[in-house]
């Protein structure tokens, strides 16, 4: 018998994972890439969206079989071409992660720097694409009665770091929602999470914070393994909200 | 008889407690509500079948390759094999035009033989694969990624009798998954989770298929009489699972829309009913012996269309035209986006 707790974990996360549908906004570059490897490792069919059409292109020649979508998930033009599409090609979903977000311009402004256009479009991406696409994508996992949501929150959706505002307010009620959700739905078997991942060495937080040291941030691969470790729990009384 | 004026309306939001409710309750029983009180009328272990699938923008406009003659053309059943390919299709030409021309006041679709293509857009164009009854097409799509192709040059199939054009969003039910659908299986527009919720903690179970809704007229009345053609579905096998399961207990299976009704009837049709892909090509007639469903939610529908053949099969005729005449009276909305009906007639 195996006492490694890792090798345990691993068995178990690929126990829970095998043959789940999948679907990553963001899923072509830092957490959201790390979460599309490490699920495909474990068995999972994953289909990723991202803006670009290059670094969607790069994924899937780097990973034969992966599923790619290109959208914007803040355009809501582009929210029911993307879920007919889902449906289409992946079929019944079984796990969303929202991972795609945005900060907003950068350098990043005090609030009353910040024009209420950017607040806006921060607000689309961070908040209204995870509620359209979770509309648009959760009624067949109601209708089977299982099914995970997984939004990725920030530390900033608690503290009030200044010149974050935007991102801080958009995270903040991320969470909230992931919790309304919860309440609303836990009962049908459809569970959401607020999953905060902690700093990462990822183009976004250096964008935030242009000297960050990279000693000090955690590796994306490695908050993709938490994060994937925490929903394979599926125990329905972990907080919707957890810092990573 | 009275003729009925079911006043047509569009507005995507309405919802449950504006909705009216026309209830048969029984073969001899009328009742008027609002679908806020839907779950009365339903039991604990009764089995409601929806119907998961989108709505795609359905209307192209295009040209003739051979020709050049413009035209638009309207999907009008998916065809198969399965939701993840959607080339294969039957389709309706019209003359070119928008749609607040009525189709009937166009000019005549331009002739098409087997093995035209119908260019859409520079990724888009479409093979004729036969030609049936001069406007009735099967074609086959070509593009490099077909689905963004649809959805970018096709526009909703809209309805004359709205003011503003629909939104691919006003044409989506709570349940849109796989989108195979050409107008949207209405029937479920008033639902709402709220009412799903409500209908499960009454203990009502819920289950699904998909079936391509298809075209519902064209506005000549020749090429009507062939409608509805045959219409792809998938049934999965716990749908079937949870329907035997329902009519073992001797429980009521509910069809939430007729695409419903015509999928599970027309995989009854030529043997027990099983799971799995097919083409519906049942039309139901006065005097059909259902097979599996016991009770339909349907709309508020014209006294001539091919729905209020599928009603009077449902319930006695001299009753549906009691119903409908009272719903007359009362306003109730007709068409798509309007009011609803719940025929329970039938025994288990």
């Amino acid at each position: 018998m195996n006492t490694n707790p890792s090798i345990q974990n691993q068995a178990s996360q690929a126990r829970f994972y095998q043959a789940k549908k999948v679907l990553i906004t963001g899923g072509s570059s830092g957490l959201g890439q790390q979460l599309a490897r490490q699920l495909r490792e474990l068995g999972a069919e994953v289909a990723i969206v991202a803006r670009g059409p290059a670094a969607l292109a790069q994924m899937k020649q780097a990973n034969p079989g992966l599923l790619t979508f290109q959208a914007d998930i803040s355009d809501k033009n582009q929210i029911y071409r993307l879920a007919a599409a889902v449906h289409s090609q992946l079929g019944e979903l079984d796990i969303l992660f929202n991972v795609a977000s945005s900060l907003g311009p950068t350098p990043l402004r005090l609030l009353m720097d910040t024009d209420c256009e950017d607040f806006e479009q921060v607000l689309q991406t961070n908040l209204m694409g995870p509620f359209r696409l979770t509309k648009a994508l959760i009624p067949s996992m109601l209708l089977r009665q299982q099914g995970q949501v997984v939004n990725i929150s920030s530390d900033a959706a608690i503290s009030a770091y200044p010149g974050w505002g935007a991102y801080s307010v958009s995270k903040a009620a991320l969470d909230h929602l992931s919790r309304i959700f919860e309440a609303e739905l836990s009962a049908q078997g459809v569970h959401f999470y607020s999953l905060d991942p902690g700093d990462m060495q990822t183009t976004m937080h250096f964008a935030a914070v242009p000297d960050a040291d990279p000693a000090d941030l955690k590796d994306p691969a490695d908050s993709a393994q938490a994060i994937l470790n925490y929903v394979s729990q599926a125990d329905s009384t972990l907080p919707v909200r957890s810092r990573i | 008889m009275k003729a009925l004026d079911l006043k047509p309306i569009h507005n995507a939001s309405r919802r449950l407690q504006a909705t009216r409710l026309l209830v048969f309750p029984r073969p001899d029983a009328i009742r008027h509500t609002t679908v806020a009180h839907f779950a009365e009328f339903l039991e604990s272990g009764d089995l409601l079948v929806v119907n998961q699938s989108a709505t795609l923008p359905a209307s192209f406009q295009g040209t003739i390759r051979r020709t050049g003659e413009q035209l638009e053309i309207r999907l009008a059943a998916f065809q198969g094999p399965d939701a993840s390919d959607l080339r294969h299709w039957y389709a309706i030409a019209f003359g070119s035009g928008n749609w607040r021309q009525p189709t009937e006041q166009r000019g005549s679709a331009p002739s098409l033989i087997a093995g035209d293509w119908i260019q859409i857009s520079a990724d888009l164009s479409a093979e004729v694969l036969s030609v049936e009854s001069e406007r009735i097409l099967e074609i086959r799509w070509q593009s490099s990624d077909l689905l963004t192709a649809l959805y970018q040059a096709g526009q909703p199939i809209q309805y004359a009798y709205h003011q503003e054009p629909l939104a691919v969003w006003d044409q989506q039910t709570l349940f849109a998954g796989a989108p195979i659908s050409v107008e949207p299986p209405s029937a479920a527009f008033p639902f709402s989770w709220e009412l799903m919720l409500q209908l499960r903690a009454k203990g009502v179970q819920v289950t699904s298929l998909l079936h391509s809704a298809g075209l519902s007229s064209t506005g000549d009345p020749k090429l009507d009489q062939q409608l509805p053609l045959p219409e792809w579905y998938e049934i999965p096998a716990a749908t079937v699972a949870a329907i035997k399961a329902t009519q073992a207990r001797g429980q009521r299976i509910i069809a939430l829309g007729t695409t419903v009704l015509r999928a599970l009837e027309s995989a009854a049709s030529t043997d027990s009913l099983s799971s799995g892909r097919g083409l519906a090509q049942l039309k139901i007639l006065p005097g059909y012996r259902f097979q599996v469903v016991n009770a339909l939610i349907s709309g508020m529908h014209e006294p001539d269309s091919s729905h209020m053949l599928i009603l009077d099969a449902l319930c006695p005729y001299n009753l549906i035209r009691q119903g409908y005449m009272e719903a007359s009276q009362q306003g109730y909305l007709g068409h798509e986006y309007g009011d609803l009906s719940f025929l329970n007639c039938q025994a288990c």
